[in-house]
């Protein structure tokens, strides 16, 4: 009863003004990003950084989660109306999604989408509600060698899961944890990588890396891109029939459930969630050959785990401090900035924080649900956008959102140099994504580290005799040897399969 | 295979340029890493990657990438140069100014639109990012040659 009443609290703080402005702003910015091909929420949320220094810590993380999520339902669109996913995790959508809009039944497509995210996030947010507290209490016993096994393990599993080679994953991972090392030493203070550069003394800020990482590559990579063909110009009867929800009720509930466990896992993603409903809701129809031809059951699935994946990837790093992909590295950072450590702490030090984002996210889910339908006319238009608007205005946010982090010129130029690393790392097909990951929490990393090394007097032993270190250094080890005895990693076949439909 | 070498080869150069440098930091002894202790670490891993990378290259059908033609070569060349001369101008000359030459830069040579639209958008981009960032967010962002006018 506590946490439904902890979790009525905090939506009556998200109800306050500020913090629905902000919500509502966050959820139409996300859905924004989520129709555009050529910008993610990693590359909104990273834009959007540089205001931190200037907004409400609270509302502020309200509209960055509202990106996140809204991000979920804009992705869809693209799908079902244009064949285009507007993100990676509404590229099965596609499949099934655009078949319907050919049929003439984009309408209930995009219903469904919409009605199955709003199900499957709300109930999704309640799990998070739940389970988050119980974590973070977990967390509260956690000496610097668990902490360090576990970000192993958060590492790993990304690096485990990567799109490509592990190995490529792995180096990206390192990468990043280098780039953390440059500046003062957290814990004696020498001035490591400088090279007597200032703008390098406070170390490579997150902010302008992955404002290049993922803003300016993305504008390099669409310079080519031509605004989107949309197949359906005038959706009408947006509302799924009654056969229709016959037909997708079973798939959201398994979709619920399937996102919400595969979110929580770190370095399981949303993308994976998706994968994995669409293979179920195929296994188990009774009309398998439907699938890809305009089966609903494909669409309901997989954009309700999606949105489930997405509320409840919040798990690690509320509860336990660890994130597991930019997004949520991202979100760490942001509430770095705003002196809110996340960790097993947390929930306990800053529990308006915590069940205000909780509650925004109700109101921003039932927010989206509401303004989505009626206002699919405006994305069909957004779509049809030409790129050269475009893309200037984004490169314009990325000088202002690198130079407005500390008001140097330097900063700048790191942005453009990681712009131009990241479209390199995309050409050569390496992801980006382990090396935020590596960015963020290596100097935590670090740290655990040390400190644990110090506790122990050197001994690397001390990962391997306590029990929950000892769990974790194992799952890790499992995940990065695992390749070398088996020819492939688990889920993968399936999801090359998918993808090569 | 050529490219796997030479991509392999820059991740050993690293990672030897990693060590030596972390070593001089000092790698720390026993009970105490020293600063250098982490970045060795990490030196010692890609190391070891990019040598598994090197000899799992040999023979092996390298990955297909994603082609990059003459023209996007030129507009990715236009947007950094763009960037760069921003960056640079951006103190002396100010913010308002900066933005309008860079969109009319963008507009014009990358996207190959008539002076008109290049130059309505790049004006409309301009004032309104000064009146968004500099008087409603107070983003401190320099005025330059234009402030007495601003």
């Amino acid at each position: 009863m506590d946490t439904l009443n902890f979790l009525l609290q905090g939506t009556l703080t998200a109800a306050a003004p500020v913090n629905l402005l902000y919500g509502f702003a966050g959820v139409l910015l996300g859905t924004l990003v989520g129709v555009l091909p050529g910008l993610g929420p990693a590359g909104a949320i990273a834009l959007l950084l540089p205001l931190a220094l200037h907004a409400p810590p609270l509302a502020y993380l309200i509209m960055l989660f509202g990106i996140t999520y809204g991000a979920q339902y804009g992705g869809s669109t693209t799908s079902i109306l244009v064949n285009i996913p507007g993100e990676a995790s509404s590229v099965i959508t596609c499949l099934d999604g655009y078949a319907m809009a050919r049929q003439g039944r984009a309408g209930p497509a995009l219903g469904i989408a919409a009605f199955g995210s709003f199900i499957g996030g709300t109930l999704a947010i309640f799990g998070l509600a739940f389970l988050a507290p119980a974590l973070a209490e977990l967390g509260l016993h956690f000496g610097p060698p668990e902490y360090a096994a576990l970000m192993l393990f958060g590492l790993t599993a990304l690096v485990y899961l990567a799109h490509g080679p592990m190995d490529k994953a792995l180096l990206m991972a390192l990468f990043g944890a280098v780039l953390a090392s440059i500046g003062l030493d957290p814990l004696t203070g020498a001035p490591r990588f400088t090279f007597d550069i200032l703008v390098l003394r406070d170390g490579v800020g997150l902010t302008p890396v992955v404002i290049g990482l993922f803003g300016v590559s993305e504008v390099l990579l669409n310079l080519e891109a031509k605004a989107g063909e949309v197949f359906q110009n005038k959706v009408r009867g947006l509302l799924p029939t009654a056969q229709d929800w016959r037909d997708s009720a079973a798939p959201i509930a398994r979709g619920t459930l399937l996102g919400f466990f595969i979110g929580a896992i770190p370095g399981l993603n949303v993308v994976i969630a998706t994968f994995a409903s669409y293979a179920i809701e195929k296994k188990v129809s009774k009309h398998p050959e439907k699938f890809g031809a305009g089966a609903i059951a494909g669409v309901a699935g997989p954009e309700t785990a999606n949105n489930a994946a997405s509320c409840s990837g919040w798990i690690p790093l509320l509860s336990l401090g660890l994130p597991t992909g930019s997004v949520t590295s991202l979100i760490f950072g942001a509430l770095m900035i705003h002196g809110l450590a996340p960790g097993p702490l947390f929930i306990k030090n800053s529990p308006e924080v915590f069940w205000g984002l909780l509650g925004s996210m109700v109101i921003g889910n039932a927010m989206l649900l509401i303004l989505n339908l009626p206002l699919i006319g405006l994305w069909i238009r957004v779509l049809r956008m030409p790129y050269y608007f475009l893309f200037p205005l984004i490169i314009l946010f990325s000088i202002i959102g690198a130079y407005t982090v500390s008001g140097n010129v330097g900063d700048v130029a790191i942005t453009i140099i990681f712009g131009l690393v990241g479209f390199l790392m995309r050409k050569f097909a390496y992801e980006p994504a382990p090396m935020v990951l590596g960015l963020v929490i290596g100097p935590l990393l670090e740290t655990a580290i040390r400190r644990s090394l110090i506790m122990s007097r050197g001994s690397f032993a001390v990962f391997f005799n306590r029990p929950i270190a000892t769990t974790f250094m194992a799952l890790a080890l499992f995940m990065l040897l695992s390749p070398l005895l088996a020819r492939r990693r688990l889920g993968h076949e399936m999801i090359e399969k998918l993808e090569e439909n | 295979m050529k490219r796997e070498l030479a991509i392999s080869a820059f991740w050993l150069l690293l990672a030897l340029y990693l060590s030596v440098a972390a070593d001089k930091l000092g790698l720390g002894v026993g009970g105490r890493p020293g600063p250098g202790f982490f970045p060795f670490g990490a030196a010692l891993a890609i190391a070891v990657i990019a040598l598994f990378r090197l000899i799992r290259a040999r023979g092996e059908k390298p990955p297909a990438t994603l082609a990059t033609t003459g023209s996007e070569w030129r507009k990715i060349a236009c947007v950094i140069a763009g960037m760069t001369l921003y960056s640079l101008l951006l103190e002396p000359v100010g913010f308002a100014l900066c933005t309008f030459l860079l969109m009319l830069f963008y507009l014009k040579i990358i996207a190959l639109q008539r002076w008109q639209l290049s130059l309505g958008f790049a004006f409309a981009v301009a004032l309104l990012a000064h009146f968004f960032f500099d008087r409603m967010l107070n983003a401190q962002l320099p005025r330059g040659i234009l402030e007495s006018l601003l």
